[in-house]
């Protein structure tokens, strides 16, 4: 902007010598080029020109701007003009409202000759900053609707006219010439140096000014002010907000407020990059966090609160990032809540059928509302919760506290998941809702069974091992969920259900129709998904994955020539007992001795001894041999399906960082229809 | 409009009527004649050319520029900003008549194949803010007006609803078929 200005006064330096009696005249002439430049370089300009003239204006006006000189002026009417502009250009300088009121008394005197546009244009200019220095805003959006009505207006036709014979730069078009210029004093007057006086309220009249400077006014003219010099891009950056889902039913005080916020939140948050939480960051904080309240004391409308909440979460956010990787903990009070936040989101679901009566202009704008509000809700979490857990491992002594605070904050956005994510909802709710309900189902279980200090009552335990069982129903993919659901069942002595409750888990991934056709049509993704459901249809892998760490299926790997080698051995070794036992005939009772035999008597009590003590040998060789080749089997089948799985935890990082990875789809559809 | 700018208004155009009544104007610029040259009969007249082109210009901005009032009037409706309201009702009135009126003032457009559907377009957008603005008779005199004038044409193309296109036949019983209440 200040680009823009210092264009401007450049331009102004070219202007033409115009009276013979003071170069000021001349200069205030033209000052509608550079009398929207910011004070410092107004007041340099104007001490510029002083030194160029061989006098300053403030002694200028005391010579030249006398009633009894303006009267004996050749042309006391542009005098007295060139006096209202020359006090006002002091006061845009200096803020010495003495000269305001001097302005305004000098272009009252023009009252009987506001015919000229150039007089009316200087006299509604002139009120419309003294309506700001005295914060009337009735008045000054009514200066600028007369401004526009009786100046710009009328200028326009003309202007074309003039620009068609190409005559618009000739001197002697007079103040028609001026046009492109006043629209960018009247863009610049109503949206910076009202946002500089403090003027924020009632200001909805002058959004049809807005648009009407944007749509092919400011900016058009790039042979007379530069397009990039001038103020297109703000003014587009207004009109976007206006018309798009994060107004307030169109109105340009609630956008302007919003937008203010947002520019001490871009503020406040270069200042967190480059000082972390200095002083100034956390009054940088303070002050947006005033503006967001503000915008929303402006919003009338549902669509209004849901864009300043949509804003104000991603602060939170933030700042729980920020706390989190600068490890400190500032007390920084915030009347916003996510509690907040969701009773809004509630709120605009509630009134979905007809989205218009909530200020939106269509329904695709309310969809990417609720979709950007929903994701605000579920990072703003997430953030404070990974914050909270981060706090744990940092503070051992308070870690039970803090984890149960990140276990409440996974649970809230459970809840809202629970609440909202229904299968007709696909409109309003993101796709990543499903991946972050993983995150929050399996941070749940993470903060109680691994970040909590202390002692977990059995409904805890349990209630995390339902959380680790729902985290793989939302999110199956995650191959170091299930060992984390082994570890949590073991530690209640309920290993044995580890099977009952992955099976179901892992059958939805196996005979997942979208996951198949994931896979036949390779998405982004497939390898790994096609990996994990090989390894999911396998109930051996399954155990793996929830038993078994990399190591152990290394060292299992490793050891499985030794394991042929003992298979070798044990199907010798029956060979043998088996061949043994052969030679020792039936083992059935033989027919009854003589009672006088008695050597025989002995020597077949020996037989019938060893041939049941043959059988017990030969059956538990044969079971060691069955184990062992179940083991085997094992380790040269599900083993490699097991070790196949290791790599795929990239899948998991991706669609952590990308909330719009293709993933996220698959996801929704499997959670639907899976509850189908 | 708040009263005291009600006032002031007034009191500018009796003191520009004045002064242009008197010509007593000083340093009348090139553009300043140009613009006061260009009366009602000039406006009224067949165009053709540059003049024609001219006018299609000048249509076409005011044709988006009511669009912007309606948009707006809309927002202060929404947020029943009454005083925001009377205010701009009262901009919007005077927009009319200095700016509007008298460039539909003549037939020809209205009959030229060029300019016909804007000319419309333009006069659908007034009947429009005249009706969000309360002034419901005038909407319908607007109305009764399109449907003689462009008699035999009603199924030309318009803009209307503002944002979306619909026959002229359409965008009448539209605009006519909207409840009191909607207005």
């Amino acid at each position: 902007m200040r680009g823009g200005i210092l264009a401007l006064l450049v331009a102004a330096a070219s202007l033409p010598a115009v009276a013979e009696e003071s170069a000021w005249s001349g200069y205030l002439d033209y000052a509608y080029v550079y009398s929207s430049a910011e004070p410092e370089a107004l007041g340099a300009r104007l001490r510029e020109y002083g030194a160029e003239a061989g006098i300053r204006l403030e002694d200028h006006v005391r010579v030249a701007f006398t009633d009894r000189a303006i009267e004996a002026a050749a042309d006391p009417e542009a005098e007295q003009r060139r006096a209202a502009i020359a006090h006002l250009l002091i006061y845009l300088a200096s803020g010495d409202t003495d000269h305001l009121d001097a302005s305004v008394d000098a272009v009252a005197e023009l009252r009987s000759h506001l015919d000229r546009h150039e007089n009316r244009y200087w006299y509604h200019y002139i009120l419309a900053h003294r309506a700001l220095e005295r914060d009337t805003r009735f008045d000054f959006v009514g200066e600028m609707l007369d401004l526009w009505l009786l100046v710009i207006a009328p200028l326009e036709t003309p202007y074309d006219t003039l620009r068609d014979l190409s005559l618009s730069d000739a001197p002697s078009t007079g103040f028609v010439s001026a046009l492109p210029y006043l629209y960018e004093n009247v863009a610049r007057i109503i949206l910076i140096r009202r946002h500089q006086m403090g003027v924020d309220r009632d200001l909805d009249p002058l959004g049809a000014i807005v648009r009407m400077l944007y749509d092919g006014r400011v900016g058009a003219h790039p042979d007379v002010i530069p397009v990039e010099l001038s103020s297109r891009d703000y003014l587009e950056r207004i009109v976007r907000r206006l018309d798009g889902p994060e107004s307030d039913a169109g109105s340009l005080t609630f956008t302007l407020a919003l937008f203010g916020a947002t520019q001490y939140h871009d503020h406040a948050r270069s200042l967190l990059a480059e000082q972390g939480f200095s002083g100034d960051t956390l009054k940088g904080l303070r002050v947006t966090n005033g503006a967001y309240q503000s915008a929303l004391d402006r919003a009338v409308t549902l669509q209004g609160r849901a864009s300043v909440y949509i804003r104000v979460l991603r602060m939170l956010g933030e700042v729980y990032a920020a706390k989190q990787r600068l490890g400190v903990d500032p007390e920084i009070e915030s009347p916003f809540t996510i509690e907040g936040a969701i009773e809004v989101y509630g709120d605009l679901r509630e009134g979905g059928a007809r989205p218009m009566e909530m200020g939106y202009r269509s329904r695709e704008d309310y969809a990417v509302a609720m979709q950007r509000l929903w994701e605000e809700i579920q990072e703003t979490c997430l953030n404070a919760a990974d914050y909270y857990l981060t706090r744990a491992l940092e503070k051992r002594h308070s870690a039970d506290e803090y984890a149960r605070s990140a276990a409440r904050l996974y649970a809230r956005y459970l809840a809202f998941f629970q609440r909202f994510a229904s299968e007709t909802e696909r409109e309003t709710v993101p796709d990543s809702a499903y991946f972050a309900a993983y995150e929050a189902a399996r941070g749940y279980g993470d903060a109680l069974l691994t970040y909590a200090g202390g002692r977990l009552t059995p409904a805890e335990m349990r209630q995390s091992t339902e959380r680790y069982v729902a985290a793989l129903r939302l999110f199956p993919f995650d191959r170091q969920l299930w060992p984390a659901l082994a570890a949590a069942l073991e530690r209640q002595g309920r290993e044995s259900d580890y099977l009952e409750l992955a099976r179901p888990v892992a059958e939805a991934v196996t005979t997942s129709r979208h996951v198949d056709g994931w896979i036949q049509n390779q998405e982004t993704g497939w390898e790994a998904i096609s990996v994990l459901r090989r390894a999911l249809a396998d109930s051996q892998v399954l155990f793996y994955l929830g038993f078994a760490g990399e190591d152990t299926a290394a060292q299992l790997e490793a050891s499985l020539a030794e394991l042929r080698r003992e298979r070798d051995e044990t199907e010798r070794s029956l060979d043998a007992l088996v061949q043994r036992r052969e030679t020792l005939g039936r083992s059935a009772p033989p027919a009854a001795p003589a009672p006088d035999d008695s050597a025989a008597t002995g020597r077949r009590a020996v037989d019938a001894f060893e041939v049941e003590a043959l059988d017990r040998e030969i059956e538990t060789a044969r079971s060691r041999l069955r184990r062992q080749e179940k083991q085997i089997a094992a380790r040269t089948d599900a083993l490699p399906l097991f070790r196949a799985t290791v790599g795929t935890e990239e899948l998991v990082d991706e669609m952590r960082a990308r909330r719009d990875h293709p993933v996220h789809t698959l996801l929704r559809r499997m959670h639907h229809e899976n509850r189908r | 409009m708040h009263p005291s700018n009600r006032l002031r208004i007034a009191a500018i155009l009796l003191a520009a009527s004045g002064s242009l009544a008197l010509g007593c104007v000083s340093e009348t610029t090139r553009a300043d004649a140009l613009m006061r040259n260009t009366s009602d009969a000039q406006a009224s007249a067949p165009l053709g050319g540059e003049a024609l082109a001219q006018r299609k210009v000048e249509l076409a901005r005011a044709f988006r520029d009511l669009s912007h009032f309606n948009t707006t009037l809309e927002s202060l409706r929404w947020r029943e900003d009454r005083e925001g309201t009377y205010l701009f009702s009262d901009f919007v009135g005077l927009h009319l008549e200095k700016q509007v009126f008298p460039m539909l003032g003549g037939e020809w457009q209205s009959r030229h194949p060029e300019v016909a559907a804007l000319d419309a377009d333009v006069r659908l957008a007034v009947a429009e803010l005249w009706m969000r603005t309360g002034s419901g008779s005038q909407t319908d005199r607007m109305l009764d007006d399109i449907e003689e004038r462009f008699s035999g044409r009603d199924e030309m193309l318009v803009s209307y609803p503002l944002g979306s296109q619909s026959t002229l036949r359409e965008a009448v019983a539209h605009l006519r078929d909207r409840s009191w209440w909607d207005r």
